[in-house]
């Protein structure tokens, strides 16, 4: 993850100078690149990012904490609005359908820069880590984090008992974590 | 009963009943373990989203997303001004809200047929239009070319434009009202960014600015004639709670266009909450806010204005306000424009009266109650320059408790 802590949240809280570019700068390409992979739509997306922010600078009290990295809680903000947004689409998987959720798409405005630099290992890591599950454990993950679908309508679309969602993606979140671990220490 | 961790999961998937939420979120309100356990998974479930491609916002999107940081300006002496009072005093919501319909007509008054086939013509190059802007095409993803040569490969709107606009004359008449709305709320600025397009000039912020200019066009043409796309009128007629939000996100940063003068568009004080309930009635308040913003934006004396939403100042209204430092000379013809007396206008401004001519018609739409004198001496909309500062302004009911139906948003076609 991007080096962006409670320090980043605490100097909005305080309205220090800057402090809303220097977490934008950190952070807003990856809450960006969330919000476009779940929604696949450029503008939708911005609106995205600019609800998010437009939140944490208006209301800084919505985080504290307690309720664990700064960071990760934008990504779940992030991933919330963008479901949010699919679902008031009332797009339904068709059952059957193939399933290709992480797109393959060029993005030609997309630009390297440091912030990508320092999360590209983590990425890459992480990629080959999630294309070394089993099939099964990935589907429900992508179906899960990507779609919002919940645990109900995954065990519809793939026809499979509530109880092996519950626990396809337990156990691929477990592997995930474990990999991640290693990484990191 | 199922373990902790799979609750917490559960929980962070989305996949509890409410019932569950609730003894889950009691849990964590008394649970120091739980709580943990929920932030060490949170961290892990967001790591997922280092599975997304990577993808760069639009350099322009981090200005926008700043302008969050500056503190609005002081509307004070606006809002204690004369003219507000005027309305404090006298402002009295209408029996029922605009549904729609009331400023509409059938193509077939539109009794010029080169006019007739035009709206019919813009319409539909409107409508393949929309789709090549979409925040899923390829020009949103950085690829010009299918835009270019489609721009390219089409008549020019500003050739459109051109056939139209000669002459042009503030009048009350419906189906001139219908056209001249078509003509001159959004279009012209869809035609500068489109233009743009078609040489060449053209960045990502603009191909943006082009699909929310397109999307409110289309909308604008449906709500003016009511036989151009009934199907998608039929929907636009329907409850959908729209936002501020919605407004601030097509406004904030914009760069915005009136016959070839630019001005750049910044959001000061907007409150947050619903401010129209149909498509219909979106279209409209839409319409007068680009009326206000094509005669303020090529005024503007420093290159800039400003748009206000203000609730509750004028209990039971909306205040919404373009306003911009404006040169005494440039804002002597605004006085013009505003005037009641248009005999003496000069015919360069012939478009400008027209824009407020048709606020003055979306106006007695609003407030049927009332004749337009009426809402003009009451200051339901108006004109007024305070220390080299000018502001217009138009008064529309607040929504006290939104219907409970769908809630608009970006990706809906026509919304």
């Amino acid at each position: 993850m991007p080096l962006i802590d409670t320090i980043h949240w605490e100097n909005i809280r305080d309205r220090s100078p800057n402090s809303l570019a220097e977490l934008y700068d950190g952070f807003a390409g990856a809450m960006f690149s969330l919000a476009l992979e779940v929604l696949g739509d450029r503008w939708e997306a911005e609106e995205v990012i600019q609800d998010v922010f437009a939140y944490v600078w208006k209301k800084p009290e919505s985080f504290s904490p307690a309720k664990g990295k700064f960071s990760s809680w934008l990504l779940v903000i992030t991933r919330n609005r963008s479901i949010d947004r699919v679902r008031s689409r009332k797009r339904k998987v068709v059952s059957g359908e193939p399933i290709e959720v992480l797109s393959n798409r060029q993005d030609l405005g997309s630009k390297d820069g440091a912030e990508e630099a320092s999360r590209s290992d983590e990425r890459s890591f992480l990629r080959s880590a999630f294309k070394q599950l089993p099939e099964d454990q990935r589907e429900v993950i992508e179906l899960s984090y990507f779609r919002g679908l919940n645990h109900l309508e995954i065990s519809e679309q793939l026809q499979l008992s509530l109880g092996t969602v519950k626990s396809r993606i337990r156990l691929g979140m477990e592997k995930l974590k474990r990999a991640l671990s290693n990484l990191r220490s | 009963m199922e373990s902790t961790r799979q609750q917490a999961i559960d929980y962070l998937t989305g996949s509890l009943s409410s019932q569950e939420r609730v003894t889950f979120e009691s849990k964590l309100e008394n649970s120091e373990s739980t709580r943990t356990l929920l932030a060490d998974l949170s961290d892990d479930w967001s790591s997922l989203a280092l599975l997304s491609q990577s993808s760069s916002p639009d350099p322009d999107l981090r200005s926008r997303t700043l302008m969050l940081t500056q503190e609005p300006p002081d509307l004070d002496p606006f809002l204690c001004s004369d003219g507000v009072e005027r309305l404090r005093q006298n402002y009295s919501k209408p029996a029922r809200r605009y549904l729609g319909g009331d400023g509409t007509v059938g193509t077939s008054e539109v009794k010029d047929i080169s006019l007739k086939d035009g709206i019919f013509r813009t319409y539909e190059h409107l409508l393949r239009l929309l789709p090549m802007v979409s925040g899923d095409s390829s020009a949103a993803f950085g690829d010009f070319s299918d835009l270019q040569k489609f721009i390219c490969d089409n008549l020019p709107l500003e050739n459109e434009l051109g056939k139209w606009t000669d002459p042009l004359l503030p009048t009350q008449d419906p189906v001139a009202q219908s056209l001249q709305r078509s003509l001159l709320a959004s279009l012209p600025s869809l035609a500068h960014f489109t233009d743009l397009a078609g040489s060449g000039k053209i960045s990502l912020s603009e191909v943006r600015r082009i699909f929310y200019l397109c999307r409110d066009q289309l909308k604008i043409m449906r709500a003016s004639f009511q036989d151009l796309d009934p199907q998608q009128l039929a929907e636009d007629e329907l409850v959908r709670v729209h936002g501020t939000h919605l407004l601030r996100q097509k406004w904030s940063g914009a760069r915005h266009s009136f016959f070839n003068q630019a001005g750049l568009a910044s959001c000061g004080n907007f409150f947050e909450g619903p401010i129209s309930e149909r498509c219909v009635e979106f279209a409209e308040y839409d319409s007068n806010l680009y009326c206000l913003a094509n005669l303020i934006a090529n005024r503007s004396s420093a290159g800039g204005f400003q748009i206000e939403l203000i609730k509750d100042s004028v209990p039971g209204c909306v205040l919404a306000i373009a306003h911009a430092e404006v040169d005494s000379k440039l804002d002597e013809e605004l006085n013009a424009v505003a005037s009641p007396n248009l005999s003496s206008l000069p015919g360069v401004l012939s478009k400008d009266a027209c824009l407020w001519s048709l606020l003055q018609g979306s106006m007695s739409r609003g407030f049927p109650n009332h004749s337009v004198g009426e809402l003009a001496d009451a200051s339901f909309f108006g004109k007024q320059r305070l220390k080299g500062e000018t502001y217009l302004w138009f008064a529309w009911p607040e929504i006290e408790n939104a219907h409970s139906g769908a809630v608009a948003s970006t990706e809906k076609p026509g919304q």
